[in-house]
């Protein structure tokens, strides 16, 4: 009987699977050589180890099919691997946050007869600054002002001393965000340049690279990949840099083509490996703007041009991915820290000496400059918390499948209004906003697929405003990189709808009726608090009854009564609205353009009367 | 049975067909087959005493396990023991043999096992002997 013929069953997956068919297979075809199939027999030792083998490599194949899924793999490396490949960067260890109060004092002076701050001796602290306690080292990454005051950065002041009745120093507080990390730094010589050098720096718990700068004082950028051009970049927001900027953006944002870049990834968790290009410095094709003669510029043959795959990122083909660099000292800052034990406890970070303070003018007066500097403290009002080891296998799995879900664009309006949110503060910061397409009547026919993003901001009290042009401007860069080709997204302003309410209620024999009513005005207050309410939510009449109602003492709830208030002159919104006749079945619903509700001075423009049953 | 049947193995009738292997495997072709029950039962017997617990896959309890008293202190409490334990496996993995008559004797001097076993297998009138030393 010919080889060919034999009918071999290819479906076998474990020991019993391959013992029976072996078994089968000698019946059918070597019934004359062997039929002792007793498990005692030294025949059966030789199937069985055959079966073995076959188990074995069966395992070994479901093993390997198993890894290389993310939703399935178990291999820490290749979660890891997997992780990087769709794009997600695993976490060796978590970094504990803290809010940081940082204190200075300034000195009064007479303006007019009036005792004010003397801002020439508010202090700037740079960023990347820490403060320590025994244990922790906390950074603060942004850098504090004392000087400017913003809706994003309130500096609160309170008078400090006084001399007679007149303030002689006023205490200013800025709120900043700390993470527990220590700034590390690791130099790496290079003389030749080798295309796509890999160097590793060994620490427990990196938590990130902070900078790369080479001798020449260039600073290196991350990318996500080598492919990428691309780089968002700040610039500080000054008259210089854009001479129309408002001041609702203390960076201006832009994107810069780099050829300076590096991508990281974690080969274990004590080792992260730093990975440059392969591009040589006077390789100059990468600054070149896409045109008909360099797009395709590296491919050999003329006819791939039509077939190949291009990005807006590598579009030439020279596959030189950023500069090798050579010849120069790369000084590479890194952070590390975090872990359970970084969570420390309250009022425990009040170590200021690492903060190193200036002051935004000269010629200060030597005395009272050194008393300043002395002023300087911080506190942690509350304890730091998040701290903990690196991503666990599940958590990189799950984080993982869900950036895959993201993709990096933003197709869906939910993906514009995340987007937008989640722009850094330091370009200016969205409070509210609203996406949706644009209201077609039916005789009109869209030929453009627009999107209108409607958004406010808030102002250094709190109170919602609209959006500055410097804040507008850098939403659009920032949402410019997120984008599809075929959507236009126009930025827009929502409505500010200013109200204030009037109630009256019954008050329940031997309670109080100054702090019942003191109750529900700060119910109220909770209930129409900006932060939870959205553009386009309305108010039902009826949840303010129930929640009135619910509170202790009150009998019954007579009338509630939501007017509009209106005029720049006030203080409020300069659009009116006519609250009567947007109310239905006792809904008040907002305008049919993006609008919200806002209680704009809750202490005044909340009004309860206690009256008899 | 009442009148002493006798059981014949119909694969002894054919003299072409092998049932299983000789030990050990020195055959020319490395395999040496053997065409009658009694040989390869022989044949099994001599496997089982030779495998030790733990080395067939998936079949953890087969074999005599009896190597691994090579350098033990052998007393006769011992060999009683070890006698019973192999007439209790042999039974469990040879079901139509019938254990005749086991001695495992010691040679201390030389560190040696020596097992001498005579069977028959039920049924049929074979009857027959092995004795393998460790």
């Amino acid at each position: 009987m010919s080889d060919t013929n034999r009918n071999i069953n290819y479906i076998n997956r474990d020991f019993n699977e391959f013992r029976g068919n072996l078994i089968n297979f000698t019946q059918t075809y070597f019934p004359q050589t062997y039929s002792d199939f007793s498990p005692t027999s030294p025949g059966m030792l030789f199937i069985e180890q055959a079966s073995y083998v076959g188990d074995v490599l069966s395992f070994y194949l479901d093993n390997q099919l198993q890894e290389g899924f993310i939703q399935y793999a178990r291999q820490t490396n290749n979660v890891f691997e997997l992780a990087y490949m769709f794009g997600y960067k695993p976490k060796t260890t978590s970094a504990s946050q803290v809010d940081i109060e940082i204190f200075q004092q300034l000195p009064a002076k007479n303006v007019g007869g009036n005792m004010v701050p003397d801002y020439d001796y508010a202090l700037y602290i740079t960023p990347n600054s820490t403060i320590n306690n025994s244990a922790q080292s906390f950074l603060i990454q942004d850098s504090i002002d004392f000087s400017r005051s913003s809706s994003q950065d309130p500096t609160e002041v309170t008078v400090y001393q006084t001399v007679g009745d007149q303030p002689q120093y006023f205490l200013l507080k800025k709120t900043r965000k700390a993470i527990s990390a220590t700034v590390n730094t690791q130099k790496i010589s290079i003389t030749s340049p080798t295309p796509f050098q890999t160097y590793n720096i060994n620490n427990s718990n990196i938590i990130k690279i902070l900078d790369i700068k080479d001798t020449e004082g260039n600073t290196w950028s991350e990318v996500d990949h080598l492919g990428q051009e691309m780089v968002f970049n700040s610039v500080k927001n000054t008259n210089i840099n854009d001479p129309n900027s408002g001041t609702d953006a203390p960076y201006l944002l832009k994107i810069k083509k780099t050829q300076l870049r590096f991508a990281t990834r974690f080969i274990s968790l004590g080792t992260l490996q730093i990975q440059f290009g392969a591009g040589s410095p006077n390789d100059t094709t990468e600054e070149i703007i896409p045109n008909p003669n360099n797009v395709g510029l590296g491919l050999p043959f003329k006819q791939d041009k039509l077939t190949a795959a291009y990005s807006p990122t590598n579009f030439l083909y020279t596959g030189t991915y950023g500069i090798a660099p050579s010849n120069t000292t790369l000084t590479v800052r890194y952070l590390s820290g975090g872990g359970i034990e970084s969570n420390v406890e309250a009022n425990t970070l009040n170590n200021s000496t690492g903060l190193s303070p200036k002051f935004n003018n000269s010629n200060l007066p030597t005395t009272t400059a050194n008393y300043i500097f002395s002023s300087l403290t911080t506190n942690n009002p509350l304890p730091s918390t998040g701290g903990k080891g690196g991503d666990t296998i599940e958590e990189i799995r799950q984080n993982t499948l869900s950036l895959v879900a993201s993709q990096k664009r933003s197709v869906t309006p939910n993906d514009y209004l995340i987007r937008a949110l989640s722009m850094p503060s330091d370009y200016g910061s969205i409070s509210k906003a609203y996406i949706e397409k644009p209201k077609l009547t039916d005789e009109q026919i869209s030929t453009v697929e627009t999107l209108c993003l409607y958004v406010l901001s808030l102002n250094s009290n709190g109170q919602l405003e609209y959006a500055g042009r410097t804040l507008k401007n850098n939403l659009k860069t920032y949402l410019s990189q997120y984008r599809m080709i075929g959507d236009s997204v126009e930025i827009k302003d929502a409505y500010i709808i200013n109200i204030g309410i009037e109630f009256e209620i019954i008050v329940l024999p031997n309670f109080n009726n100054n702090r019942v009513l003191s109750t529900c005005i700060t119910s109220l207050k909770d209930h129409f608090n900006t932060d939870i309410w959205q553009l386009n939510q309305p108010i039902f009449l009826r949840d303010l009854y129930v929640r009135l109602d619910r509170i202790e003492g009150v009998q019954t709830v007579k009338n509630i009564k939501i007017n509009n208030k209106a005029g720049i002159s006030s203080g409020y919104s300069q659009y009116a609205y006519d609250i009567d006749g947007a109310t239905q079945n006792q809904v008040i619903y907002p305008s049919l353009d993006p609008s919200i509700f806002e209680i704009r001075y809750p202490n005044q423009d909340i009004k309860g009367r206690v009256v008899p049953l | 049975m009442a009148f002493g049947e006798q059981q014949i193995f119909p694969s002894d009738l054919d003299v072409s067909q092998a049932i299983g292997i000789n030990l050990p495997l020195n055959g020319p072709a490395v395999f040496k087959s053997n065409y009658q029950t009694k040989d390869a039962i022989k044949n099994n017997l001599i496997n089982f005493f030779l495998t030790n617990p733990g080395e067939r896959y998936l079949n953890p309890e087969f074999g005599g396990g009896l190597r691994q008293f090579i350098f033990e202190q052998m007393s006769n409490n011992t060999i009683q023991t070890l006698n019973e334990d192999v007439s209790e496996k042999l039974s469990e993995s040879f079901p139509n043999v019938n254990v005749e008559k086991l001695d495992i004797l010691r040679e201390d001097d030389n560190n040696t096992i020596i097992v001498s076993l005579t069977y028959s297998i039920i049924n049929t009138n074979i009857e027959d002997n092995i004795s393998i030393q460790f």
